[in-house]
This record gives C-alpha cells, sequence and structure tokens, in this order.
C-alpha cells in the first residue's frame, strides 16, 4: 500500500521542469510555449540558429573558429561596437526591424537567436 | 570592453542604424558605395575623436543626422567615394554577401 502511494507521488510530481531548465539556462517562464508556436508557424529554433550563423559567417572580421552561440561579439568575436550594430542589423533579413531599444541588448549570438524566436513575424 | 553602454553610444548607434537603413532603399548598383561611405565616415570618425570629448561627440551627431537627412532623400541615388575610402574598404571588409540566401 505503501509503496502504490509512492508510485502515485512520483507521478503527481514530475521532474522534468527542473530538467528542462538546466537544458535552457536563459529561458524565460512561458518560453517553451512561445517556441513551439514558432516552430509550427515556419522557423524551428534550428532553423534559426543556422541562419544566425550564417549571416554571421558572412562578416570577414568574425573568425569562423570561435563562432559558438554563447559567443559575444565585442568580447569573443573581436567586433568593436559599430560592428555589432551592423551584425544586429544584418539579423533584421529576417524581415523584422528591430526597435533601438531592444537592439542596443543584443550583445551575444544566442540573444540573437532567441529575439528572432520569440518574434512571430520573422520568417 | 563595459558591457553598458551611455547614452550618448545608444544615439551614435542609433544614428549608425539609420544610415544603414538608408542605404538599403539606395538602387542596388550603388549600394556597395553608400555602405563604404557610411562605414568609412562612421569608423573614421570615432577614431578620429578621445571618447570622453562630449561637445565634439554631440556636435558630430548633430552633423551626421543633417547629414544623413539629405541622404535619405530618394532624390540622392548615387554617392561618391574616394580612393582613400576603397583602400580603407579593402582592409577593412565588412559583409561579404549582401543579399539573402535563397530558403
Amino acid at each position: 500500500m505503501s509503496f502504490l502511494r509512492l508510485a502515485v507521488r512520483s507521478v503527481a510530481r514530475p521532474r522534468v521542469a527542473p530538467r528542462l531548465a538546466a537544458t535552457f539556462p536563459h529561458a524565460r517562464p512561458g518560453f517553451l510555449q512561445v517556441a513551439g508556436y514558432a516552430a509550427a508557424a515556419g522557423l524551428s529554433k534550428e532553423q534559426i540558429a543556422t541562419r544566425v550563423l550564417d549571416v554571421l559567417k558572412g562578416f570577414e572580421k568574425v573568425d569562423p573558429a570561435k563562432l559558438t552561440p554563447s559567443a559575444s561579439f565585442t568580447d569573443d568575436l573581436g567586433l568593436d561596437s559599430l560592428d555589432a550594430v551592423e551584425v544586429v542589423m544584418a539579423v533584421e533579413e529576417f524581415s523584422v526591424e528591430i526597435p533601438d531599444a531592444e537592439a542596443d541588448e543584443i550583445k551575444t549570438v544566442q540573444q540573437a537567436i532567441d529575439y528572432i524566436a520569440k518574434t512571430p513575424d520573422a520568417h | 570592453m563595459s558591457t553598458r553602454h551611455s547614452g550618448l553610444q545608444k544615439e551614435v548607434f542609433s544614428l549608425y542604424r539609420r544610415a544603414l537603413r538608408m542605404v538599403n532603399l539606395k538602387p542596388e548598383q550603388a549600394r556597395q558605395k553608400f555602405l563604404l561611405y557610411v562605414r568609412y565616415t562612421f569608423k573614421s570618425q570615432a577614431a578620429a575623436v578621445p571618447p570622453r570629448n562630449i561637445s565634439a561627440i554631440e556636435h558630430m551627431l548633430r552633423r551626421g543626422r543633417r547629414q544623413l537627412e539629405m541622404y535619405e532623400d530618394s532624390k540622392v541615388r548615387d554617392c561618391w567615394v574616394s580612393k582613400e575610402m576603397l583602400e580603407w574598404g579593402k582592409q577593412n571588409p565588412g559583409r561579404s554577401v549582401q543579399s539573402r540566401p535563397p530558403t
């Protein structure tokens, strides 16, 4: 009987949530639902990541060996702040116009990917 | 490099973005020239002034805005680039692929 109660309790409290949070440390609450919706609409997270990385590879100054999703434009990729503005502008080819206030906050490759992922109009 | 930017820096970024958007509205064949002009002007002027000289930067911002307003006119279809700019462009290449890859 106590065994059954233990089993029921472990079903009632699934351990999925903390594990997902560990996989996506920057995830905001509700992030997974948003990503799912975006994927259904057209672009998957992987597609976005590949295309953002392709955009960055197009820049002569960017060393492809240092290019990772977590790389910071100025600290890791050796770009100055004006280059970083150019890079973020280039990401606008996903047919979105990034407002200044939000573009100023995009400082890493991952942040650019996340911004496109949470923008439903991007394609 | 600090990750926080001052208000003045943000104003420069905003002007740079506006200038880059202007480039995209120009005729295809002149776009490279406009882009070189914008990049060269911003980079060389940024290097020419010390970061703490706020009044000089503010002056350059005002001048830049006036210039950009002129360039944003759709009647401006082409621009002239000097030898010096082309030389600089060779040493500081920007983005190699401008067109969007077919998806």
